[in-house]
């Protein structure tokens, strides 16, 4: 049965789905600055960053337009980068151009992004991606565990560990420091 | 968040290494020649998908490849373009017939080993659709090419982070770390992506030898030339396409892809309004390939 004119004129119209290109364009550097806070080294950015937007590809079809994009990208780009970091050598070998890759031994005092990273590195895998969006990227816990497919107090526990660990390491520092 | 959620505080130094960490610029990277590959990428597993079905059941075996049996990726331009068509009327994908002259010409296989490209990072938004319908294979990267929203500035934008939500936001809780493995086992990426995913590195040199080796690095460059004259086609930058194809014509005096540069200089010319200059491309395009497939889109980008 068709819809009434006036059925049509109330029924709200779908919602857009993005291209993949407005979608690259828009949220690129955001996916590029996550992964790179999730411990992707800036040698192996552009690849990932790349194989995070061939998935997005995949799935675009599948998202949700009433829920925010950035959230979803995010969860997708998670999933690319515990595939990259369970490859075969690759987490010690991102460890290690990450060291290099910030300031130099001889620069002195550690800046605060050095010590951010030392401190990021200190939690696993799982604590370091709910820290990094509920800290950097201000998301809330349940979005958080949608995206991730996890149990919201999962997401909490992970939070509340990667706290810790993270406060243990600055008090450290701060008494270093004295 | 309720008590049981209570998180403990951060010292105010941890604080301040987070708060410099939201002021850090975005990443800077080549963005166009990243969606380029993106596109390319899309584009070899959707042939290579078609390949593994029409071996299956040999109907259109002898449009991608002589050698039905092998999985090799379509070597003509034609093949390719009738390979993507298959594949997006198998995979029942609905493409707006929205991007200017976007378009282009078939995809084919890209080579494991790239030579870098120079790029430059995309600074305003582009521009899309005369509602000109183009081949598939254009559409394809017409479609994906068209941003429809401003990119994105290289420096931070305090405002501009993800849904914020004060009231869910900094919960506590106390619960156990369940460690669960849920993720990993409901979504990999395919094998083939494994396999590639670590792919032709930006900055990676060639390791092939031999003339056969050098023919791919060749033919790659070939590619990613014209996927950036067809990425900037797609969103209305017509003079840089036109740059872009006038390096391919230096470089490449006898490309294997020169039928695509030749209907991609069409493209950008009608684009660009040189209807005269669009007209003596497109003419010159038809005496050298009269039996094009992409003589049709062409010829409608031209009366537009």
């Amino acid at each position: 049965m068709n819809p009434s004119p006036a059925s049509l004129a109330t029924t709200p119209a779908p919602p857009i789905r993005p291209t993949l290109g407005a979608v690259y364009y828009s949220e690129h550097g955001y996916v590029a600055r996550y992964l790179r806070r999730l411990g992707v080294p800036s040698r192996d950015l552009a690849d990932v960053v790349q194989e995070v937007f061939v998935v997005v590809h995949q799935k675009l079809d599948t998202y949700d337009t009433s829920r925010p994009l950035r959230a979803w990208l995010f969860g997708l780009a998670f999933r690319v980068a515990s595939h990259y970091f369970r490859s075969a050598g690759r987490r010690q070998r991102a460890m290690a151009a990450l060291e290099s890759e910030v300031a130099p031994p001889s620069a002195g005092t550690p800046t605060g992004r050095k010590l951010l990273e030392q401190a990021l590195d200190l939690l696993s895998e799982e604590q370091r991606v709910v820290f990094v969006m509920v800290e950097l990227e201000d998301m809330a816990i349940p979005e958080i565990a949608e995206v991730l497919e996890i149990p919201t107090n999962t997401a909490y526990s992970r939070l509340r560990l990667a706290r810790e660990k993270f406060a243990a390491f600055a008090e450290k520092i701060e008494e270093e420091a004295r | 968040m309720t008590a049981e959620h209570e998180l403990p505080a951060l010292p105010e130094k941890a604080r301040r290494w987070l708060n410099e960490a939201k002021q850090q610029p975005l990443e800077a990277l080549p963005a166009d020649l990243i969606f380029a590959r993106v596109l390319a990428e899309v584009s070899r597993r959707t042939s290579s998908t078609v390949a593994e079905s029409t071996s299956a059941d040999g109907s259109q075996s002898s449009a991608a490849s002589p050698n039905a049996a092998a999985p090799i990726p379509p070597a003509t331009t034609e093949a390719a373009t009738k390979a993507i068509w298959n594949a997006i009327k198998a995979k029942g994908l609905a493409f707006v017939f929205g991007a200017t002259v976007g378009g282009v010409v078939g995809y084919t296989a890209p080579r494991p080993h790239v030579p870098p490209l120079q790029t430059t990072n995309r600074q305003g938004p582009g521009v899309v659709s005369n509602g000109q319908s183009l081949q598939p294979a254009a559409e394809l990267a017409a479609e994906h090419a068209a941003p429809l929203v401003p990119a994105p500035v290289i420096a931070d934008e305090p405002g501009a982070s993800p849904r914020r939500s004060a009231s869910q936001g900094r919960a506590v809780h106390d619960g156990q770390n369940g460690a669960t493995r849920t993720v990993e086992s409901r979504w990999m990426p395919p094998a083939e992506s494994q396999a590639s995913s670590a792919g032709p590195r930006l900055d990676s040199a060639p390791v092939q030898t031999g003339p056969r080796a050098q023919q791919d690095v060749e033919l790659e460059a070939e590619r990613l030339l014209l996927a950036r004259a067809r990425v900037a086609i797609a969103r209305g930058q017509h003079a840089a396409a036109l740059q872009a194809l006038d390096e391919y014509s230096a470089r490449f005096l006898d490309g294997r892809l020169r039928e695509e540069g030749a209907a991609l200089r069409v493209l950008a010319l009608a684009g660009s309004r040189q209807m005269d200059e669009a007209r003596r491309a497109y003419a010159a395009f038809v005496d050298a390939y009269p039996r094009s497939m992409q003589t049709r889109a062409l010829r409608r980008a031209l009366t537009d």
